[in-house]
């Protein structure tokens, strides 16, 4: 993974010597209050409903053992001993103290870690494939190229207000698992014939309010250009997006109003005139060395005749579960991406606690070469496990109720952490995810469903990503009540597509019920193993809303 | 209100054209600020409007400029004016450091000089985005303001200081 330099580091010291500053200027009242607003949200620093928030960003989702201890150490010290992984592939503090904010950094500094625009309206951390560098579909590891944009963006002081937020997603293959067509720029990594790499560049994508794929600016972008033609797109957002209202503001709306061929316009000719040939532009040098950051792993090729696991299988049926969801083809015969689920039973989706930091770096220490990922549906990923090895870490990660064998099922929720936690949220959000997990505890029908990605946001402004999800849900409030608004049909992967409404919002205590019928009416017209979104796809949402809202059954 | 250059408070030689002013007799404001000796400075719209009559004399000539302002032309007078005045109406609104950077990568040699909401946090960032003098408020204004321009010293981008 990239290291700091002493640049990077004095960096990092600097930002947490400032921050105090302002924090002190803040607190001594000399420091207006709408104006320390913007300051700490650029550093992390939400005020919410119960508490402060702090955020805390993990560049492109990639952690070392050493981070995640510290990550758990603070939890304990200035915290209540949790944190909360979110879609940004972040972590959240809950309840952090305002004045301690800047020992927190100052802690984070000490890790080569730090909470510098993970809020505001500024470019936010980049995010990727949490298999990137070990998935046998990638055609290059993007992982260099977040760290090119990730020290590009950091502190531009040319983007630091821009008109709203701007976040950026890179896949490192035709496999998307970084949602990277609903980013305000999504990065697609490709060969052309030539077998030079470069990129598809999207603009324009996002959810919230107005929720949208992105749109294809540029076919095929060279490698070397990644930097100057980032600049260019960010140059023509911060001087044409809007300004009057920050629900119109986001780059979605602005490739709208223009449309896509006067978007494309306006970035070439930025882009030609000015940044292409800038100092901006990457030489072959330049890139091989942060490639040189993310070199593979030192792999025991040895282990490529381990690959059976037929005796572990038969020991326990838990383990053959585990090892079936929560296990991914790696590319060196051997080793297998272990998923570690943040999503037990009962307890909110994406909370770790601080015991469960310190096993989780301790594994990664033992078994997957001292390094973890977060990944954008709120979990956690060891990438590089021996075969031989993953019985013994299924019992340790079983004996922290971190091996709930449900990857890529109903109950892999992504979910935000609603009305308790948020000042922005409309709903709850939590209680209804512990009304889903009961109502569908039952793994073995779980499998039989197949992939059903479910995701949940407590409002309109969507953290939980409800309009890419299989099955959306958004919560709404009517008079002091929680309603629940479904949506069938949207994707967040390769095939992406926003999720259609399918009626009048569902009160609190029917959401689980109704989620039943949806799944009744999947089962009855699917055929063979058809996946959710297929028969989707096939017969529509009428079916659905028919038996949804029939007056009895 | 103090003008900062190179981190130390200066003499201001220019004067502002005031709106309402303008608004009341464009013909004979406008002809009064040609006649003084001062050094003067021209909203953006204004200037464009009357170019023949303003683009004489480039040493006392200066633009307001906005992010409302249509920006398409305003490389064509960079050659004509020896300041150029950038408002910052508040807080959020960030438009005036890519402006600022717009006017300085097209070779701009004068004055590129901050007005508006002009705080002490955003001093680093004007000044790397191209800027060399900050109109600040008095309330604003320490001794200290300086110290806003080495609180970071390493920047990952390319430098745009003047």
């Amino acid at each position: 993974m990239y290291l700091y330099n002493n640049d990077d580091q004095q960096l990092v010291e600097q930002r947490v010597a400032q921050y105090r500053d302002q924090t002190n200027r803040f607190l001594a009242g000399t420091l207006a209050e709408d104006e320390f607003l913007a300051l700490r949200l650029m550093n992390g620093l939400y005020v919410q409903r119960q508490a402060p928030m702090l955020r805390v960003a993990i560049p492109y989702g990639l952690m070392s053992s050493v981070q995640l201890r510290k990550l758990s150490d603070i939890s304990r010290k200035y915290d209540r001993n949790y944190a909360h992984f979110t879609t940004r592939t972040n972590i959240q503090y809950n309840w952090p103290k305002l004045e301690e904010v800047p020992d927190i950094l100052a802690e984070l500094a000490q890790v080569q870690m730090h909470a510098i625009q993970t809020s505001g309206n500024c470019i936010r951390n980049t995010t990727t494939d949490p298999y990137a560098g070990v998935h046998r579909a990638e055609i290059e590891d993007p992982r260099p190229y977040c760290e090119i944009i990730r020290q590009w963006s950091t502190l531009h002081p040319e983007f630091a207000y821009l008109p709203r937020k701007f976040k950026i997603a890179v896949t490192g293959g035709p496999e998307d698992r970084a949602a990277s067509q609903v980013h305000d720029i999504g990065l697609h990594l490709l060969k052309n014939e030539r077998g030079e790499v470069g990129f598809e560049v999207l603009v324009g994508g996002g959810l919230g309010r107005t929720p949208m794929i992105g749109k294809v600016i540029k076919d095929f972008l060279p490698a070397e250009h990644l930097r100057s033609y980032l600049d260019a797109i960010l140059r023509v957002y911060n001087l044409n997006g809007r300004r009057d209202n920050k629900y119109k503001a986001r780059i979605k709306i602005l490739v709208k109003a223009l449309g896509i061929e006067k978007m494309v316009a306006l970035v070439e000719e930025e882009w030609l005139s000015f940044t292409k040939d800038s100092e901006l532009h990457l030489s072959v040098a330049e890139i091989e060395k942060y490639k040189g950051y993310f070199l593979p792993a030192a792999y025991d090729f040895k282990m490529a005749k381990y690959t059976d696991l037929s005796a572990d299988f038969f020991r326990d049926e838990s383990f053959k579960a585990w090892y079936e969801r929560n296990t991914v083809e790696h590319k060196i015969n051997g080793y297998r991406i272990v998923v570690i689920s943040l999503k037990p039973y009962l307890l909110p989706p994406g909370d770790v606690t601080d015991s469960q930091m310190d096993l989780i770096a301790d594994l990664a220490d033992q078994y997957s070469f001292g390094e973890i990922r977060s990944t954008h549906d709120q979990n956690l990923v060891l990438a590089d496990v021996k075969i031989s090895d993953l019985f013994t870490l299924w019992q340790a990660l079983s004996k922290a109720n971190l091996s709930r064998a449900n990857i890529g099922t109903l109950t892999d929720m992504i979910c935000c952490p609603g009305y308790e936690f948020c000042a922005l949220a409309n709903a709850e959000t939590l209680p209804i995810a512990d009304q889903i997990n009961r109502k569908f505890d039952d793994l073995d029908y779980l499998y039989d469903l197949g992939e059903i990605q479910l995701n949940m946001s407590g409002c309109i402004n969507a953290c939980g990503h409800h309009h890419v999800a299989d099955i959306g849900i958004l919560g709404v409030d009517r008079k002091g009540e929680n309603y629940y608004q479904f949506t069938l049909g949207g994707s967040s992967k390769a095939d992406a597509s926003i999720g259609k409404t399918i009626g009048k919002a569902i009160a609190a205590g029917d959401v689980a019920n109704t989620v039943a019928k949806i799944l009744h009416v999947f089962v009855t017209h699917r055929i063979a193993e058809e996946a959710f979104r297929d028969v989707i796809k096939r017969i529509g949402l009428e079916p659905f809303k028919e038996y949804v809202y029939a007056t009895s059954h | 209100m103090p003008l900062l250059i190179d981190g130390k408070a200066s003499t201001d030689h220019w004067v502002f054209l005031n709106s309402e002013q303008l608004a009341a007799d464009v013909e004979r404001t406008l002809t009064l600020a040609q006649q003084s000796k001062d050094a003067v400075v021209y909203p953006l719209a204004v200037y464009f409007e009357h170019r023949e009559q303003l683009s004489a004399n480039p040493n006392k000539t200066g633009l307001l400029v906005t992010g409302d302002d249509d920006l398409s032309e305003l490389a064509s007078v960079l050659q004509e004016v020896s300041l150029i005045a950038i408002d910052f109406p508040v807080l959020r609104d960030g438009r005036g450091f890519s402006i600022a950077r717009n006017v300085t990568r097209r070779g701009f040699k004068g004055q590129v000089r901050a007005v508006g909401d002009v705080s002490y946090d955003r001093l680093d960032h004007m000044h790397r985005s191209g800027f060399n003098a900050y109109q600040i408020a008095d309330e604003i204004y320490t001794d200290q303001i300086g110290n806003a321009f080495s609180e970071i010293t390493v920047n990952y981008q390319p430098t745009h200081l003047r």
